[in-house]
């Protein structure tokens, strides 16, 4: 009975208190008070230290760049005006002797590009991409490092080319997705249809994919091959949508080590055969660890940059 | 010795070296939020960690757009960040439990009970849906739960709301005197009248309000 009582005490004041915070009224009734028993709170004996250490080596790095960038702005602003200047000066003098001047854009480890061409076809560019084209665009031509999807116009009479590697890849009007590695290049087709290609014209290996196919050129031994594309997390990293049907938890780590470009250690001791059956849409890293750890029998910690998942079997 | 900072001097170092600013903010006033969010709202360290880096992160990430014309004025944004923090938290917590619905594969396929394949995947589909169910049926209640209590909270005093709210947030009886003007040693039995008279509220209002839904479903009927 007085075990009852207690808890429907501690229900009350349970309530009491997120009110409290989500209340407005309320908040702004209780706040001073409030604010004055937090600053007022003793911390000589904190428990689990490391782990509020860790949390200051996070936000150490988190800051650290903007540091840089406060305590030099000026000269930040001053290199800035002389790499746009002397980048102007040798674009007029690519005009004046009518040299082909090729735009290039670039993301970094942080940025992904959203870059309307010429001819209105759009391309998405993945962190760590580069994309180069002759900025008249005489032909429908662009080469690309790394990863990009790519939304191309329909032109009968002028095809759409990408140079990606010793691989080229021609369409008509289509969408599809290329990535590009030092050892491959692979290409899924949304819609319409694609050729990939080796890019040396002399016994030129050619293919020609459909939608829901993916082709992979292989840069060593020049092969091409083709099949149907089962990953539905490719383009994950232009939908921020990560999507997983029964899939082993094995295979969720690799997926998501590489979408939040973080490395992974499960030691697997049965739980990367559990399956995790959820859409992840717009969530942090950290947040989608935490979900992990509601569904799953996992602890995962940090060593330096490397998460190391350990769990039980389900 | 370790260096003493004052809050506004917390805010400059935060301005020109962002990198030390994490550490005085930190020993400052992150160990104290740590202190109180497992002391007073009964969190677990894990949660309490989660809440102190939220909150600190968003001190470094928005305190550029700030200006302060004293300590005062400095602390009470940090106490905002960290109560929205807290807030959050709450909400972040109700609508995980809302996404999810996973299926126990695992379950189905590790199956030594002889049940028919078929027949198990149906009862397991629909035990999920049932749990998805009560678990929905749950948040309404706590939602309208929270609009009765609020209601409630409207007709008492300021003095009494603060008495049952400040308690609710463990604030020792001699602050809470000095801030609504009570004899402290009153103050005890004040709260353990108050809470009873609110819950005899809340359970008029959860009364009158069944009966108005009632009211609502014998109309449409």
């Amino acid at each position: 009975m007085q075990n009852e009582e207690n808890k429907n005490m501690n229900e009350l004041d349970d309530l009491l208190r997120k009110s409290s915070l989500s209340d407005e009224k309320l908040f702004k009734e209780n706040a001073p008070l409030l604010e004055r028993s937090v600053f007022n709170e003793e911390h000589n004996s904190i428990p689990f230290y490391q782990k509020g250490e860790k949390i200051v080596k996070k936000l150490e790095k988190e800051f650290s760049q903007p540091n840089k960038d406060f305590n030099h702005k000026k000269w930040w602003l001053i290199a800035a005006t002389i790499v746009i200047l002397a980048g102007l000066s040798f674009i007029l003098s690519k005009i004046i002797n009518n040299e082909p001047v090729y735009k290039e854009i670039a993301t970094t480890t942080v940025t992904k590009s959203k870059v309307t061409l010429p001819d209105n076809t759009t391309v998405w560019l993945n962190k760590n991409s580069k994309l180069t084209f002759n900025q008249k665009f005489p032909k429908r031509e662009v080469t690309l490092i790394g990863e990009a999807f790519f939304d191309v116009t329909k032109n009968p009479d002028s095809p759409f080319i990408i140079n990606s590697g010793n691989a080229e890849i021609k369409v008509l009007g289509t969408s599809f997705n290329v990535k590009q590695t030092p050892e491959e290049t692979e290409v899924t087709v949304v819609t319409g249809k694609v050729i990939l290609a080796q890019k040396e014209k002399e016994n030129q290996k050619t293919k020609l994919l459909k939608a829901g196919y993916k082709g992979v050129f292989q840069e060593q031994s020049n092969k091409i091959k083709s099949e149907p594309n089962t990953n539905k997390n490719f383009l994950a990293w232009k939908t921020n949508t990560l999507i997983f049907e029964r899939t082993p938890f094995r295979d969720v780590i690799k997926a998501i080590s590489e979408f939040y470009g973080k490395e992974i250690i499960l030691n697997d001791q049965g739980v990367g055969n559990c399956t995790i059956n959820s859409t992840y849409k717009d969530q942090s890293f950290e947040e989608v660890l935490n979900e992990f750890k509601l569904i799953l029998n996992i602890e995962y910690n940090y060593q330096g940059n490397t998460v190391i998942i350990t769990g039980e079997p389900c | 010795m370790k260096p003493s900072y004052k809050n506004i001097e917390t805010y400059r170092i935060i301005q020109d070296k962002p990198n030390d600013g994490v550490r005085v903010l930190y020993e400052r006033y992150g160990k104290k939020f740590f202190n109180y969010a497992m002391k007073s709202w009964n969190l677990s360290d894990d949660e309490a960690w989660d809440i102190v880096y939220q909150t600190l992160y968003k001190i470094m990430n928005s305190i550029s757009k700030y200006s302060f014309e004293n300590e005062a004025k400095f602390r009470s944004f940090i106490f905002v960040l960290f109560c929205n923090g807290v807030n959050n938290y709450y909400n972040k917590k109700k609508r995980i439990r809302e996404r999810f619905q996973t299926i126990p594969f695992n379950e189905l396929l590790f199956d030594e009970s002889g049940e028919n394949p078929n027949l198990r995947t149906e009862r397991l589909v629909q035990k999920q849906i049932t749990e998805q169910q009560n678990t929905d049926d749950e948040d309404d209640s706590e939602s309208t739960m929270t609009i009765l209590l609020r209601e409630v909270l409207d007709e008492m005093e300021p003095w009494e709301r603060i008495l049952l709210i400040q308690r609710s947030h463990v604030t020792p009886y001699k602050q809470i005197s000095e801030y609504i003007d009570k004899p402290e040693n009153q103050l005890k039995v004040y709260h353990q009248r108050l809470r009873k008279k609110l819950i005899d509220l809340l359970n008029n209002k959860i009364k009158a309000n069944q009966k108005d839904q009632c009211k609502t479903k014998k109309i449409k009927t």
